[in-house]
């Protein structure tokens, strides 16, 4: 039910904001902010879950967790740059603030978000490798 | 500039912060399944230990019932039958041409007392515990084909490496097998193949019997039931084949197990 609502909301967004008001194509902060709020509440849900039927698996062995782990740090660690990155643009773009220093700033503030992007993907593919490594371990 | 250079600064430590969270929410997570999982192992285990300590209690309670019935039969019912065969004698020597049946009933209870003194040795733990699992499933094959009603086969190795407990418990559960076979499967033939490899003792006791409804638990009779608890106890297993030509139990015991 939760996860319906947060999709609705999302798409609901995602309709008003680019084909109900046809926002300028600037960075969607708010689109990114919601979105960002429901996978991270999906995310908690799920770890809720992990907490309350702990099976005899080990987590460092299941997929699911460190996807959505993966996912955490991503979507939590960009938060605060989804939020502002359209304020920010707004801020530089009248041509008595626009210099090349500040849209430098702003491209280095999206590099960190595209690190974090990187991190994430990282530790997905580290979390395969390590399961199919161990499986592998297992069988032999 | 400077203003964006600070709120950039304010930004990327606002991230710095929820980066930590987000990995201090999954370190924490870790830590906390680890610790669970250590609890519900630890759980099993205690489990699993009182369980055995359960069937160890309930099979040395067994052990000593028949280790009472085995003196009772010795010592009361075998003294009764020795007085008998005395008595008997007494009254052959009295007359000057015993009668034919005094004789054979003289040698009757000649051959009931050699029985059940093989009987009582069976079921006695501490005669049983001098002889190797081996050496006491010859004698009970022995004793079995002795009564020419019902032929025992076994095919065995030199020795097997079990300590003393625990071939003693593996030989009551071959006894309660064949007992099931005679009683039960109503069988005229019993077959025991007994073979150590690796690091298991395989034990295979087929019958020619009537058979049974291996799927049906309701035919879970207290052999069963203590072959299963005798195969548990020692870290083994026992499983059932039957069809209307005969009844298969393959009893497989782990060498490295350590009895409770």
């Amino acid at each position: 039910m939760v996860t319906v609502v947060l999709c609705l909301t999302q798409i609901s967004q995602f309709v008003l904001s680019n084909i109900v008001f046809k926002s300028a194509p600037l960075f969607d902060s708010m689109g990114y902010v919601i979105l960002s709020v429901c996978i991270v509440i999906m995310i908690f849900m799920y770890l809720h879950q992990i907490l309350s039927n702990v099976t005899e698996e080990a987590l460092s062995l299941n997929f699911d967790f460190w996807f959505v782990s993966s996912q955490l740090i991503y979507f939590l660690g960009s938060f605060i740059i989804f939020l502002t990155f359209n304020y920010l643009t707004r801020k530089i773009l009248p041509a008595e603030l626009y210099s090349e220093e500040n849209r430098t700033l702003l491209t280095n503030l999206w590099g960190v978000h595209n690190v974090l992007l990187f991190l994430s993907s990282l530790l997905t593919l580290g979390s395969v490798i390590w399961i199919a490594f161990h499986k592998k371990l297992q069988s032999s | 500039m400077d203003s964006l250079s600070q709120e950039i600064a304010i930004i990327l430590v606002g991230s710095a912060f929820f980066l930590l969270v987000a990995v201090g929410i999954i370190l924490l997570l870790l830590i906390y399944q680890k610790r669970q999982l250590q609890f519900i192992l630890e759980k099993h285990e205690l489990s699993n230990q009182f369980q055995r300590e359960l069937l160890t209690t309930r099979i040395e309670a067994q052990e000593e019932t028949l280790n009472q019935l085995s003196r009772e039969l010795h010592d009361n019912i075998g003294q009764l039958l020795s007085s008998s065969k005395l008595l008997i004698g007494v009254a052959k020597r009295a007359l000057t041409s015993p009668m034919e049946e005094l004789q054979l009933a003289e040698e009757t209870v000649a051959k009931a007392i050699t029985e059940l003194r093989a009987m009582s040795k069976s079921l006695n733990k501490d005669w049983l515990e001098k002889f190797n699992f081996i050496e006491n499933l010859t004698a009970e094959a022995k004793r079995i084909n002795a009564t020419k009603e019902f032929e025992m086969t076994i095919r065995h190795p030199e020795i097997i490496n079990l300590p003393v407990e625990q071939q003693l418990v593996l030989f009551r559960i071959v006894q309660e097998a064949f007992q099931n076979s005679l009683k039960h499967g109503k069988a005229s033939h019993i077959s025991i193949f007994v073979e150590q490899r690796d690091a298991h003792v395989n034990v295979r006791i087929e019958d020619n019997g009537k058979g049974f409804d291996v799927s049906d638990s309701s035919r879970l009779g207290v052999g069963m039931i203590n072959i299963k608890n005798r195969a548990q106890m020692l870290g083994g297993s026992a499983l059932w084949q039957s069809s209307k030509s005969g009844t298969a139990v393959a009893v497989q015991i782990p060498t490295q197990e350590i009895i409770v």
